[in-house]
């Protein structure tokens, strides 16, 4: 919730700064160019240099959530005075991690401004982190590959929708109560389900 | 045995106007089983939540072999070596019975801002965390999650936890909580082991259980020390079995 009252408050900040475009966003007439050794405006190069970020990212994760800070952060989120009377300083840990998932949704904003070559206070606004937390609930939170699927299906559904009818938002609504209220643990969650039978 | 392993003096909690634990004072002997008994609503989870940190007392102080602990957070006073097992079981339910029993051992191992090998394969955590489980009887169980276990191996493995911590003193609140009468019989079994290793304080409402294991024994009525002593003295008081013993029936009807 604080996260969220945060992101507002960037929001009007970024709104308020007239000299980065305020409220219309900035455009952005220059790609990143890694000194030299990618070129961003071909597509190609961009599609590979996102597909390693995300599978990177991934393997990132995968390494820290099995690691001793990962076990701690694993324990936190199921029992925190549990984890306090055992000995860890709980505050500490939840810090890294916040800043853990920061950079990487700083590495994310990067790429998406490279995509679309404009950055406005919009990306701030509570809708968007609204959309990223539909995303992880819809694949599944508490899993690696969930958010990954959740981002999929949810972007495939919105572009599939609203080919159909601009009321899109109606159909995802119910969809996603059901997923809530039916399938813990999300797609993902489903998935591992139907596979054990 | 001068210089007492605990030692609480004049604690006193309130909530709003209800006084939890009026002027609490309590020593606990090094090697000793300590119990705390008291009919429910006595203030006994209070007291527990102030020695172990989770909540403040308003005034009073706790000293940890010699040290004042009053105001030292729960994390760094688990470092200082007192545990605790937790009335509701909360081992962390996804995990399973040797990642709970490691993690502990994890705490007490230097920090753990390591973000890249596998906790898991950390060997002597293991080792640690296999020898608590086999102090308890639940080596077999060690891959087992913790959500299939039974409730009196969840009991075991509270106490598996907080023996890992190697602790010098471990407060145990209620370990026979719904266990049934074998579950039971083999908790006070082992309480009868693992007390000849470390200072005990238990809270319990199974008389038979407190009155089989304790070496002293502390009324508390109404957040209130009304008696302290040994078995047999606790159940001539006069006033202990006004206040509590006279129900006896409806107290052991708990364990």
């Amino acid at each position: 919730m604080i996260t969220l009252a945060f992101a507002q408050m960037a929001y009007y900040i970024a709104s308020g700064l007239a000299r980065y475009g305020g409220d219309d966003g900035l455009t952005i007439y220059k790609r990143s160019t890694f000194g030299g050794l990618i070129n961003l405006s071909s597509r190609v190069q961009f599609y590979y240099l996102c597909l390693a970020c995300l599978f990177g990212g991934i393997y990132l994760i995968w390494r820290i959530v099995n690691s001793r800070f990962g076990m701690v952060v694993q324990g936190l989120r199921s029992n925190e005075a549990r984890m306090q009377a055992i000995g860890f300083p709980a505050s500490r840990y939840r810090l890294v991690c916040f800043i853990i998932a920061g950079t990487m949704c700083g590495l994310a904003g990067a790429l998406l401004a490279n995509n679309t070559d404009f950055v406005s206070p919009a990306v701030m606004y509570w809708t968007r982190s609204g959309d990223l937390m539909v995303m992880v609930i819809l694949g599944g939170m508490g899993s690696l590959f969930g958010p990954m699927i959740g981002a999929i299906v949810y972007l495939l559904l919105e572009e599939l929708l609203s080919q159909v009818t601009e009321y899109w938002a109606l159909i995802m609504g119910p969809l996603l109560l059901l997923i809530v209220l039916f399938g813990r643990g999300g797609i993902f969650g489903l998935l591992g389900r139907l596979r054990r039978g | 045995m001068a210089d007492p392993l605990l030692r609480v003096e004049n604690l006193v909690r309130r909530f709003g106007g209800i006084v939890a634990t009026d002027n609490v004072s309590l020593d606990v002997a090094r090697g000793e089983l300590h119990a705390v008994i008291g009919p429910n609503g006595a203030g006994k989870t209070t007291l527990i939540s102030q020695l172990t940190g989770q909540l403040l007392p308003h005034s009073g102080t706790i000293r940890l072999a010699g040290q004042d602990i009053t105001r030292v957070p729960a994390y760094r006073r688990s470092a200082l070596g007192l545990a605790r097992s937790f009335q509701i079981t909360s081992l962390l339910l996804d995990f399973t019975a040797i990642d709970n029993v490691a993690l502990a051992a994890q705490a007490h191992d230097g920090h753990s801002f390591y973000f890249w090998s596998n906790a898991r394969k950390e060997r002597h955590l293991r080792q640690t965390a296999l020898a608590a489980l086999d102090r308890v009887g639940l080596r077999h169980r060690a891959d087992v999650p913790v959500s299939q276990l039974s409730h009196g191996e969840q009991r075991e493995l509270e106490l598996a936890v907080a023996l890992a911590t190697k602790p010098q003193l471990l407060l145990l609140d209620e370990p026979m909580a719904g266990l049934g009468s074998t579950e039971s019989a083999r908790m006070v079994k082992l309480l009868q082991e693992l007390r000849r290793e470390v200072t005990i304080v238990l809270v319990e409402h199974d008389m038979d259980a407190v009155f089989a294991l304790a070496d002293r024994i502390s009324v508390l009525v109404y957040g209130r020390v009304i008696a302290s002593g040994v078995p047999a003295a606790i159940r001539q008081n006069e006033e202990v079995r006004r206040a509590y013993l006279g129900d006896q029936h409806a107290v052991t009807g708990h364990g």
